[in-house]
């Protein structure tokens, strides 16, 4: 009994230092972000490597979510013959919930997964020293593209998914369950407000912010070769999918 | 001509709790080439990364060009950064580069040099390490041999004042081994480069000898180990301790 609280008494507060150290890598992040140079290409480049190779991964997992969605508010809501409602429940909750949610997720695993292994191998193959041997900030060169390209990116590939996710419904919906295309329409545009797109697109940037703060704050500060890389990539994607998974709660109470 | 480029004093520094430098001293005046030589493992290369301030002291100070790395801000050592070439061990080339964008980094960073010339330059700074047509190839596509004379393109590319080679002739067959030999001795007596260099094992004895005309001094990293704290300088060819090979 003991040892277990123990163990998970270690655990929070390993957990609460390293968020205190990616507060720190936040805020020099934030620093460089708005001095000069600014190196566009590197930006370019990483927003096609995050958000366009992305686009796969994030359609198909919206365009999955919108048609479950559709199907299992039916099979319910027909117990009180709501079925017209399922256009609303579709919209909203991939607008405010799991359009940014899901997409998040994914992008986390896929590219913040790729920048810490990336960065975590210049790390260990001295390519970071290189860099500042030759006057170049690394933070500045390495980390601002990715963590600007992971948010920027993240608030356009939500947006894609908001908008999959809702088709996915509409074709179960309406196509293979027999709802009423006109009704269907009706309620999921007088139930979804101009406010809940925005919702749901801020949470995505807040998401895409931490995709890219914890994958290159895990990279960066990779240890111990080969193996360094491994558990700094793993630590990527399991960190930031908890924050995200925590900061949606907040998130959602603060914006309701 | 004695004017002191690097002087490092009482260095100090641990990893944790294990000690790499206890108490090095070491002064390189403007136009030498130092060498530094110890066993494997002896904190040459930690030495190394002190001079141009990628590691910093836990004790005693390290002066580049009368400037004292630790009391310097950000943007004033990366000026004196841009004094330095450097090439690591294992040449740590930028593996999303092709060979002359890595060549030609320091350039493309903090000169208005169009890419055509920057590309001129490293085609000519690769060839004076004897490596043709392979300007557009990833480091990855290149052998051991070939990354490190990249690397050491690199290191000579912004015709530093003061270059840092950590073991620049590893993995090079003998003839291009000499021919490297032969183009840092040419810098140095060309250009006035100021050198620490960190020698290849093996062919230590007889390319870096004292005198040799590759280094004009050279220091032994064992002297420096807390065993031999109170004698902090012998030169190699008076050493016949195991460290200093
Ligand atoms: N970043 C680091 N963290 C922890 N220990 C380190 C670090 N860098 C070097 N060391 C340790 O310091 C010691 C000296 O390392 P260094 O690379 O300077 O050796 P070296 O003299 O260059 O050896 P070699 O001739 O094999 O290159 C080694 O024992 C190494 O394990
Ligand atoms: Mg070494």
């Amino acid at each position: 009994m003991i040892t277990w609280l123990e163990l998970i008494g270690k655990k929070t507060s390993s957990f609460i230092r390293e968020m205190g150290a990616v507060i720190i890598f936040l805020g020099q992040t934030l620093r460089w972000t708005v001095s000069s140079p600014f190196y566009l290409k590197n930006l370019l480049k990483q927003m096609e490597q995050i958000g366009v190779n992305s686009v796969p991964v994030v359609l198909t997992t919206a365009i999955s979510t919108g048609m479950v969605l559709a199907l299992q508010s039916y099979t319910g809501f027909k117990r009180f013959g709501a079925q017209s409602l399922i256009g609303a429940v579709v919209s909203l909750s991939m607008t405010r919930e799991l359009g940014p949610v899901l997409t998040g997720l994914m992008v986390a695993g896929r590219a913040g997964a790729a920048m810490a292994a990336e960065l975590g191998t210049m790390r260990v193959t001295e390519q970071i020293d290189a860099l500042y041997t030759m006057a170049t900030n690394p933070m500045k060169y390495l980390v601002v593209p990715r963590f600007l390209a992971s948010t920027i990116m993240m608030f356009f590939l939500s947006g894609l998914g908001m908008y999959i996710g809702i088709l996915g419904g509409y074709f179960v919906g309406v196509k293979v369950l027999g709802t009423n295309p006109v009704t269907y329409i009706n309620q999921s545009i007088n139930n979804t407000q101009v406010e809940d797109i925005w919702y749901g697109l801020i949470k995505s940037l807040v998401f895409g912010a931490v995709v890219g703060l914890i994958g290159c704050y895990k990279g960066f500060n990779t240890e111990g070769g080969a193996e360094g890389v491994g558990k700094a990539t793993t630590g990527a994607v399991v960190v930031s999918c908890m924050l995200i998974l925590i900061l949606d709660y907040f998130l959602s109470a603060l914006l309701w | 001509m004695t004017e002191t480029m690097i002087e490092i004093t009482n260095l100090h520094k641990s990893f944790g709790s294990f000690q790499v430098l206890r108490g090095v001293n070491l002064t390189v005046n403007k136009g030498e080439s130092m060498t530094v030589i110890g066993g494997s493992g002896s904190g040459k290369s930690v030495l190394m990364k002190h001079i141009i301030g990628l590691l910093f002291p836990d004790k005693g100070e390290v002066k580049v060009a009368g400037q004292t790395l630790n009391n310097l801000d950000e943007h004033q050592l990366n000026e004196l950064r841009k004094k330095f070439g450097m090439l690591f061990q294992m040449a740590a080339l930028f593996d999303s580069l092709t060979v002359w964008e890595n060549v030609g980094f320091g350039l493309k960073q903090h000169t208005k040099l169009s890419d055509k010339e920057i590309r001129a330059i490293a085609t000519e700074k690769l060839a004076l390490v004897g490596l043709k047509n392979v300007e557009d190839k990833m480091p990855v596509d290149l052998s051991g041999g070939m990354r490190k004379r990249v690397g050491l393109a690199r290191a000579i590319a912004m015709d530093a004042e003061i270059i840092l080679y950590d073991e620049p002739t590893t993995g090079l067959d003998p003839i291009t081994a000499d021919a490297i030999n032969d183009l840092i001795v040419d810098l140095r007596k060309k250009l006035g480069v100021t050198s620490v260099a960190i020698p290849t094992t093996c062919t230590a004895p007889t390319r870096y000898r004292t005198g040799s005309p590759c280094c004009t001094r050279a220091r032994s990293r064992r002297s420096e180990r807390p065993t031999r704290s109170g004698t902090p300088r012998i030169p190699l060819s008076n050493s016949s301790s195991p460290g200093a090979r």
